[in-house]
């Protein structure tokens, strides 16, 4: 009977946690995490052909992490291809909505790149003035260097919790059966920069064929 | 269905319009290459707009067909007078001021800068470049496809006027015409588009109607300037 009465009840919780946005992850205390980045264990990008190379890595909280003098941060390593032509490198970090302090809101990977030689020395590095807002995140676009193997994408604890406010944009259509119609609109987000979201790593090649 | 396609070619178009379709491949410049770039020719942009546009992107008027899109080629084409003789009035040419602030933020990031001249006769990119022979020229600017004017997404106050400039550009090495940088440029687009460069507008400007827009020319004059150099801008933060 009691289970019964609780049906309604989960079902509201159950829909309303589906509605909801995770909140950014802002801190990474009490996490256990590596001194250095573990290279052995950096995912292989194929060389790219015609056609582009991605991945998507999901930072999250429990994810693998690196002592930085910053603090802890949330990290991932890619072993880069050998370069028989220069290559480009994007590293783009997704904004998705997110529960914010002052209510929804967008939360944004803070981005922090290293570009490593083989031996697992830095070379290049590349912080948040370098990452450029492009449609729906901010990336880094860089061509790669051939002593550059690896590559290092970790979240910055300096820039963690920094806020942002953007004005955006928008036109959306609708079709009926006897009309179609537009609607505009513009919005003020805000975004929260976090340990945790989604990054896009991308390798292509220089050219100038126009995309598909 | 030809009356349903005939309905959706408006709006589409406009969105096409905005948006600036051509799609290029973002290839970013490379600072610590081999061969640096000191002097930069700067050539002319290539305005795809000849005016300004002044563009309410969502009316009632969308959903009306034919008839509605010349209702509002009409309305638009009213704005767009006004804006004119407005930008006039101010003696404000886009051009030439498009220029200087490209000029002066490519000397700010520490590159000299020649002024070449070139006839285009489209609004895309230059198909073939000046001989650099003779000239102390490393690489080419090519700004091409530059759209501007004022944009508001819909009806309402709540949907103001606000500048908007989309624009291309290539950096293009002058011995050998290689590709050095290659990007897209959008100030306060609609629906912002993967890949695009995208900036946010200024918050300190919106004009809440076509009225309000030409009410103090001035400071409609300094918003679109302030569009147009935090634009320019973003060009030479892709040159550091």
């Amino acid at each position: 009977m009691m289970a019964k009465r609780s049906v309604p009840g989960l079902l509201l919780a159950f829909v309303l946690a589906g509605c909801s946005h995770p909140p950014p992850v802002l801190s990474l205390n009490g996490r256990t995490c590596d001194r250095s980045p573990n290279l052995a264990k950096a995912a292989p990008l194929a060389a790219p052909g015609s056609s582009d190379v991605s991945q998507t890595v999901e930072f999250q909280a429990t994810g693998a992490c690196l002592d930085t003098e910053s603090g802890p941060a949330l990290y991932a390593a890619f072993a880069l291809p050998a370069a028989t032509q220069p290559y480009i490198l994007e590293v783009k970090a997704r904004d998705q909505q997110a529960q914010l302090a002052g209510g929804d809101g967008y939360s944004l990977p803070a981005p922090h790149l290293t570009l490593l030689d083989a031996a697992g020395k830095p070379v290049r590095e590349l912080r948040a003035p370098d990452f450029i807002y492009r449609g729906n995140g901010a990336s880094v676009l860089v061509r790669l260097h051939a002593e550059e193997r690896f590559v290092l994408i970790a979240s910055d604890p300096t820039l963690v919790g920094q806020k942002q406010s953007r004005i955006t944009e928008s036109m959306d259509y609708h079709f009926a059966r006897l009309a179609t119609w537009t609607t505009g609109n513009e919005n003020q987000n805000d975004y929260v920069f976090s340990h945790a979201g989604t990054v896009v790593v991308k390798l292509s090649t220089v050219g100038e064929a126009p995309k598909s | 269905m030809a009356s349903r396609i005939a309905r959706l070619i408006p709006p589409v178009l406009l969105a096409g319009a905005l948006a600036g379709c051509s799609g290029i491949k973002e290839v970013p410049y490379d600072h610590g290459g081999s061969a640096p770039v000191k002097t930069i020719g700067l050539l002319p942009p290539a305005m795809s707009t000849k005016r300004p546009a002044v563009v309410l992107a969502s009316t009632v008027g969308n959903s009306f067909g034919l008839v509605g899109a010349l209702v509002n080629g009409a309305m638009r084409s009213a704005r767009e007078d006004r804006m004119e003789a407005l930008f006039t009035a101010q003696h404000y040419d886009v051009n030439a001021e498009f220029e200087n602030d490209l000029q002066a933020t490519l000397e700010a990031h520490g590159y000299k800068v020649v002024r070449v001249a070139a006839t285009r006769q489209k609004t895309d990119f230059l198909e073939q470049y000046p001989s650099a022979a003779g000239t102390e020229i490393d690489a080419y600017l090519d700004v091409a496809d530059v759209q501007y004017g004022f944009l508001s997404a819909g009806m309402g106050s709540s949907n103001p006027y606000r500048p908007t400039i989309d624009f291309k550009c290539k950096l293009v090495r002058a011995s050998d015409k290689s590709l050095l940088m290659q990007e897209e440029i959008a100030y306060n687009p609609l629906n912002a588009k993967d890949g695009k460069v995208t900036l946010p507008p200024d918050p300190a400007y919106a004009f809440v109607d076509d009225d309000t827009l030409n009410a103090d020319p001035p400071k409609t004059r300094e918003a679109f300037d302030t569009a147009l150099r935090q634009s320019t801008d973003a060009v030479g933060n892709l040159l550091r």
